[in-house]
């Protein structure tokens, strides 16, 4: 027993992990053996010397105990020395190894970096637009959206409130558990006059507002809650941005007269660098609520609850639960409509919920946000090629470096050790491409804000710490993930592989490892191109869209004025502005409308007589729309029935309206609608007769489907409801471009309380529409192409590969008599099957996914077979070209020369 | 202990030991011998004390330990001074000198004073 304890304490010597216990009874027996030793040779007896010497050492057992528990400290520091040396060993080994295969370094590394890049890119313009709350909000944690939650039938928006309403919930949340409730409404104003007009955005905002998200001015103060009530407010608030570029930063400005649209404020305070409200869009001016009266020059959108253009967001009280205060603001909407809901013309089961800040995160997402949701899907994805393939060609390095392998495992290295360099590898390599990737993430990211986003105010680059983390940790996941199969086969491979390597090079065929990522990669890269294909398809579909009118031609105006006009001024001005503009040469005709294309949406309370309740429409509203009787006629709008508005009528004050078809057919599906009533804010409010039914047409935005929309001509009724012509639309004589300019000096010199003339071609509102298609049209396009470019160069590599490797199994079988055409065959067989298997599985998976994009596709199917017939033949192309420069190659091959070789 | 024996203080066997290293690795027996002989057999340790200051001392790195073999062939763990220990044993030294001069002072004072 005693030998073999020896056998077994020779093995740990030196071992990587002493037993400290050992070692101190080896140490402590030496020593009692010496001193006993000594003693006897002094002439004591053996057992008097043993005595002796455990009285000079002191208690045993407790010395034993103390120095046991030293002992455990000074081994585990030793480990971790230990396990750094070899770690810088093992590092400096890879190093070189891959600096002798440059080659492979930098394909590896390039591959790895389009992948990290690119989900670097996306992850920082994810973050920005959704995961990170809006900046310059304090403790945003405690900051909720009150949202309605569930579309409600006279807005095309949830979570839009009147002022009226929303200052019934202020009183008696902020009572509750809220800190502070505050509105919000959006607009874009004209900024200054003459020469140095722009056009900016305002936002108008209760005192509350500020409050609610925690902000203090970087000079000057915010609005008091007088200042912000009714009467004249004329006092403004800068944003940092627009204090710097307009007022190079001056604290002068404080004091200052802006004129803003019609109205003219005074500058009290400047807001922090980066604060940009609660939304994307930027945010140059903060005006309180009330100027919106004065802006608009109706006093409406304060006085009346049928008037939804304001978002609420609220402070929670940190004690505050949220199930409380939502259920307490759903009492309080129930009460407040609690007359419609009786009446049956408002859901019963409407309630108030807590709305995540982010805006994209709520149900208002634009299309650019969910698109980017899709786009991050598609990075990943394309991560997930790259990996394969860097996989693949780790697994064919590994291959060819069997017999070092082996000699290191032969040499002793443990396999555990060898194991995790081949992983240390796969990592160091991932790392590198993760620095390239973040350079590109730095200007792709850059490039893609400007493009696709230009909207959104970037406070620095796409890159910031969240995204270096996110990048950190992608690499390291990444390398892993590329790097665990290959590093398992080599290190097992090593032992038994490495010293029988060489000669035929056993069957020569593809591992199952090799060929399942083969599929994969081939399965991804159709999702991708699927993908790009649907969007560009719907990109196409959205440009040649019928928007029931002709755009082409087509010029919108907008007046910026001086003073406050009554509506009736402002009709008259219209007037004047079109009757003007009809006598110049270059305009064929003109008209005025109130919302003007692509400027909102808005509703007012709807009845039908003889109707408990309208039916919903597919895309809410039925929309307002206020018209000179030149409007349609000058948009080309296609007359279905009846006609459309006389100047008689708009003179007289006719109480008269025209209805888009779709309108027309939901309301009275089975009658005509022309002679038809319809009432509007009140049930016993005078009727509206339909005169007329025309074509639909996308006047405010694109999407699938068309909204009911009613058009009023402008007259005294229509004023009433507070519908004053707001833009002029111009149909050009030849290119519109060449009349922009006539048109501004035009509306200008039109009276001198005109101060300055917006005009642009409609197209310019239309793009922005179609932004969310191009977006994914151009990313899916890039990225499908990056995953077929990557897939392809990994089907070739791997091919080319094995090819090489089968050079004498193939020269064999020349020799034999196969010809050329039967060798590049069987090969590109081989190629076309194992991508074929990967079509198979990527269609049925595409098939699945598409469902879920339908909604962001535009008129194109998500099975749309151009497109998926197109892909599929696409790779399958890929896979032959792929397979057949190799195998070409390889028929080369002389024979006699392939037998011989070694 | 007998009372000629003196007690000693933890940082002063520390410093004897690292003084005991100050020629060459010694094993832990050796260390022992070394003091004992040195000091004429005043001072007596403990040796088990002596084992907890060269594991304690191995621990902050003032020393290093190998295994060797012994002058009579038996495996042995032999410890040797770091440049850590050295400093720690020049700083330890000087403080111990200071110390022991101011004492001497002292004990020496009372004859001066009861001389004038």
């Amino acid at each position: 027993m005693k030998g073999l304890g020896g056998v077994r304490r020779f093995f740990r010597l030196g071992a990587f992990r002493p037993d400290p216990d050992e070692d101190l009874e080896t140490e402590l027996s030496f020593h009692f053996r010496q001193t006993e030793e000594e003693l006897v040779a002094r002439g004591m007896s053996p057992e008097t010397a043993r005595q002796e010497a455990r009285r000079r050492f002191g208690d045993l057992d407790r010395y034993r105990r103390d120095l046991s528990r030293i002992d455990r400290g000074t081994t585990a520091r030793h480990r971790r020395t230990a396990l750094l040396e070899a770690v810088v060993q093992d590092v400096r080994y890879l190093l070189r190894g891959l600096a002798r295969t440059p080659g492979f370094t930098v394909a590896v590394v390039l591959t790895l970096a389009l992948g990290i890049g690119a989900n670097a890119t996306m992850f920082g313009i994810i973050d920005r637009l959704l995961l990170s709350p809006p900046s310059g909000v304090a403790d945003p944690e405690y900051v909720a959206r009150l949202q309605i939650d569930r579309v409600s039938p006279f807005t095309g928006d949830r979570g839009i409130w009147s002022y009226l309403t929303f200052q019934d919930y202020q009183d008696f949340l902020e009572a509750g558990g809220l800190e502070a409730v505050g509105a919000y409404g959006s607009q874009s104003v004209i900024l200054g006059r003459g020469e140095e007009a722009e056009r900016v955005n305002a936002v108008f905002v209760t005192a509350s507002f500020l409050r609610v998200l925690g902000v203090q001015p970087v000079l000057g103060r915010f609005f008091e809650e007088a200042e912000a009530q009714a009467g004249t407010s004329r006092v403004a608030v800068l944003s940092y941005g627009l204090w710097q570029r307009r007022y190079g930063g001056s604290r002068d400005v404080l004091g200052r007269t802006l004129s803003v649209g019609n109205g003219s404020y005074t500058v009290v305070g400047v807001a922090p660098q980066g604060f940009n409200g609660v939304d994307l869009e930027r945010v140059d001016l903060i005006l309180p609520i009330h100027a919106y009266t004065v802006h608009t020059g109706s006093d409406r959108w304060v006085a009346s609850r049928g008037y939804y253009w304001l978002q609420a967001v609220a402070r929670l009280a940190p004690s505050a639960s949220r199930v409380a205060v939502a259920e307490e603001a759903t009492a309080l909407h129930r009460n407040g409509r609690r007359e419609y809901i009786d009446r049956g013309s408002y859901p019963e089961e409407a309630s108030v919920v807590l709305g995540p800040l982010q805006a994209a995160l709520g149900p208002e997402a634009p299309g650019e946000v969910k698109v980017s949701w899709w786009l991050a899907g598609v990075t990943l994805i394309v991560l997930l090629i790259a990996c394969a393939n860097v996989a693949n060609l780790l697994l064919a390095r590994g291959a060819g470096r069997q017999r070092e392998l082996g000699i290191r495992v032969a040499l002793g290295i443990s396999h555990r050790r060898l194991v995790g360099q081949l992983l240390s590898e796969s990592v160091i390599l991932a790392g590198t491409g993760g620095v390239v990737g973040l350079a590109m993430a730095y200007w792709g990211g850059a490039v893609l804000q400007r493009v696709f986003l230009p909207d959104v105010p970037w406070a620095d680059s796409t890159v910031n710490h969240r995204v270096l983390l996110f990048t950190l940790v992608l690499a390291v996941v990444t390398g892993l993930l590329a790097g665990t199969a290959p590093a398992w086969k080599g290190a097992r491979g090593g032992v038994v592989g490495a010293m029988k390597e060489r000669g035929w090079g056993g069957s020569g065929r593809r591992s199952r490892g090799q060929a399942a990522l083969l599929v994969t990669q081939a399965a991804l890269s159709l999702i991708l191109l699927v993908g790009a294909g649907l969007f560009v398809r719907s990109l196409r579909q959205a440009q040649k869209l019928d928007m029931g009118f002709d755009p082409e031609g087509l010029v919108v105006a907008r007046l910026s004025l001086d003073g406050e006009w009554e509506p009736k001024a402002r009709l008259e001005l219209a007037q004047r502005a079109v009757a003007r503009l009809e006598a110049l040469p270059g305009v064929m005709a003109a008209g005025t409308a109130n919302p003007g294309p692509f400027a909102g949406m808005w509703a007012l309370d709807f009845f039908v007589p003889g109707m408990d309740s309208i039916p919903a429409p597919p895309l809410m509203g039925p929309f307002i729309m206020g018209v000179s009787p030149g409007y349609l006629p000058t948009l080309g709008a296609r007359l279905q029935e009846g006609r459309l508005f006389t100047d008689q009528e708009a003179a007289s004050g006719a109480r008269v309206a025209v209805v888009t078809r779709n309108m027309a057919r939901g309301l009275w599906p089975t009658e005509s609608a022309l002679g038809k009533c319809f009432k509007l804010n009140e049930p016993d409010n005078p009727c509206w007769e339909v005169v007329g039914v025309v074509e639909d047409g996308y006047l405010s935005q694109i999407t699938e489907g068309m909204p009911w929309q009613y058009y009023l001509p402008f007259g005294t009724p229509a004023l009433e409801l507070g519908m004053y012509p707001e833009v002029l639309m111009i149909r050009a004589r030849g290119d519109p471009s060449n009349l922009l300019q006539t048109l501004r000096v035009e509306l200008r010199g039109l009276d001198p309380g005109v101060r300055f003339a917006h005009v642009q071609l409609l197209q310019n509102l239309i793009d922005p529409q179609l932004r969310s298609w191009r977006l994914g049209a151009t990313m899916f396009s890039l990225f499908g192409i990056l995953a077929l470019l990557v897939a392809s160069v990994g089907l070739y590599s791997v091919l080319a590969f094995n090819v090489a490797r089968r050079t004498r199994e193939l020269g064999v079988r020349h020799a034999v008599g196969a010809s050329r055409g039967h060798i590049v065959g069987m090969v590109v067989r081989e190629s076309v099957g194992t991508t074929g298997v990967g079509v198979v599985v990527g269609l049925v998976l595409a098939v699945i996914a598409g469902g879920k994009l339908g909604p962001l596709l535009f008129e194109t199917s998500p099975r749309d077979p151009v497109v998926i017939g197109g892909v599929v033949g696409a790779l399958l192309l890929v896979a032959v070209v792929a397979g057949a420069l190799p195998a070409r190659s390889a028929s080369r091959v002389d024979p006699i020369q392939a037998l011989r070789s070694d | 202990m007998s009372d000629e024996t003196l007690n000693l203080l933890q940082g002063t066997l520390d410093i004897l030991v690292l003084r005991s290293l100050l020629t060459g690795p010694l094993h832990g027996y050796a260390v022992a011998r070394w003091i004992r002989e040195t000091s004429e057999d005043a001072l007596r340790i403990e040796e088990g004390a002596l084992y907890t200051a060269l594991h304690r001392m191995e621990k902050r790195k003032w020393l290093r330990s190998d295994w060797g073999l012994s002058e009579n062939n038996r495996k042995a763990k032999y410890y040797s001074l770091t440049e850590r220990g050295r400093q720690e044993l020049e700083a330890g030294a000087l403080s111990w000198t200071r110390y022991a001069e101011a004492v001497f002072k002292i004990l020496g004072a009372r004859e001066r004073e009861a001389a004038s």
